[in-house]
């Protein structure tokens, strides 16, 4: 797992506020530093840490909802549908691997892949699932880049102001 | 997982205060969500033990600043543990649920491929919920529920409820 970025110049006696608005500008930064991989749909392990990174900026907009107030809380509805669409991405990577593996020991074990006449090779399920999960990916990629595409400018600047307001005033 | 009802913040107290505040309230959703993790009827509740173990690990990572390393690195050590302990369960949870779900759609001559997909994943996931178990286990009859409450306050005990509820 990708390791989080370090918050730089963490006061413990400056306020929560302050502090907030430093964590949330390198969560941010984090976050966006992964747009060059979005139009990539075979960047399998960047695509999961972007979802890495979208759990720590989400997390750290529940974490200070006090601070960032209602702006702060439309952005996590946006941080988590995302979130969900490189989650259930990764799902498929993971399944696809797994199928893989399964293929790869049949390919070695004659014996399990004829277990009897009257089963069918494990392999006609498996290929099929294969098949059927590599659609299911293309569909799911193909909705979160265009999600992306869509909320992240917007997104971006609003978490930008977020992070940069003026000590003391209160969000909108 | 529910959103919290924690009484509000003051965005402008200090942020060691609000801090130990925040980490002793994350405490204390994982020590509630341990007994549903634990009893294993329903997989959601090793789902809501990570998420709340991650919380506090969001909150634990962005505190390190606050607090001396040889009172604070322990605890934050238990909290990246605690995620990790749960994630093998967890991962084949979900994998044996989504592959449950398309055998029912699958053709007859399909279901002996996705079955045994499952058969092994079910193995590797019992063999994990052992460990989960034993870890969970010795997590909270250990130290760790007393060293918390300890450094965090009473607001991070819950010592005594999840031991009746266990």
């Amino acid at each position: 797992m990708s390791k989080a970025w370090p918050v730089p110049g963490i006061d413990p006696a400056g306020t929560l506020a302050e502090n907030a608005r430093k964590i949330l500008a390198v969560r941010t930064a984090e976050y966006f530093s992964y747009s060059p991989i979005v139009d990539i749909p075979e960047a399998v392990e960047q695509l999961h840490a972007l979802r890495i990174a979208a759990k720590r900026l989400r997390y750290t907009l529940e974490l200070f909802s006090d601070v960032f107030g209602q702006p702060g809380e439309a952005l996590i509805d946006q941080v988590k549908a995302v979130q969900e669409d490189l989650g259930e991405i990764h799902d498929h990577d993971v399944r696809l691997d797994l199928v893989a593996a399964e293929l790869n020991e049949l390919d070695h074990d004659s014996n399990a892949a004829s277990n009897g006449h009257d089963v069918a090779d494990p392999r006609i399920g498996l290929n099929a699932l294969a098949d059927q999960e590599r659609a299911a990916r293309q569909q799911r990629y193909d909705a979160f880049r265009a999600r992306w595409h869509e909320v992240a400018s917007p997104m971006r600047s609003a978490l930008v102001d977020l992070s940069s307001l003026v000590i003391g005033a209160a969000p909108a | 997982m529910a959103k919290t009802d924690d009484p509000a913040l003051d965005p402008n107290q200090s942020y060691e205060s609000a801090m130990r505040d925040l980490i002793a309230r994350r405490w204390v959703a994982v020590w509630a969500a341990v007994p549903a993790a634990v009893a294993g009827e329903d997989i959601e509740g090793v789902h809501d033990v990570r998420v709340a173990s991650r919380r506090l690990r969001a909150a634990m990572d962005v505190a390190v600043p606050c607090f001396s390393a040889d009172w604070y690195a322990p605890l934050h050590r238990v909290a990246k543990e605690i995620t990790g302990a749960l994630g093998e369960v967890r991962d084949r949870d979900v994998m044996i649920e989504s592959l449950t779900k398309a055998r029912k759609k699958a053709a007859a001559n399909e279901r002996p491929g996705i079955d045994r997909l499952i058969a092994r994943l079910e193995r590797d996931r019992d063999t994990a919920r052992e460990d989960m178990v034993s870890y969970l286990d010795a997590l909270m009859t250990g130290d760790v529920p007393r060293e918390v409450e300890e450094r965090f306050g009473q607001g991070a005990a819950a010592l005594s409820t999840t031991k009746d509820a266990s």
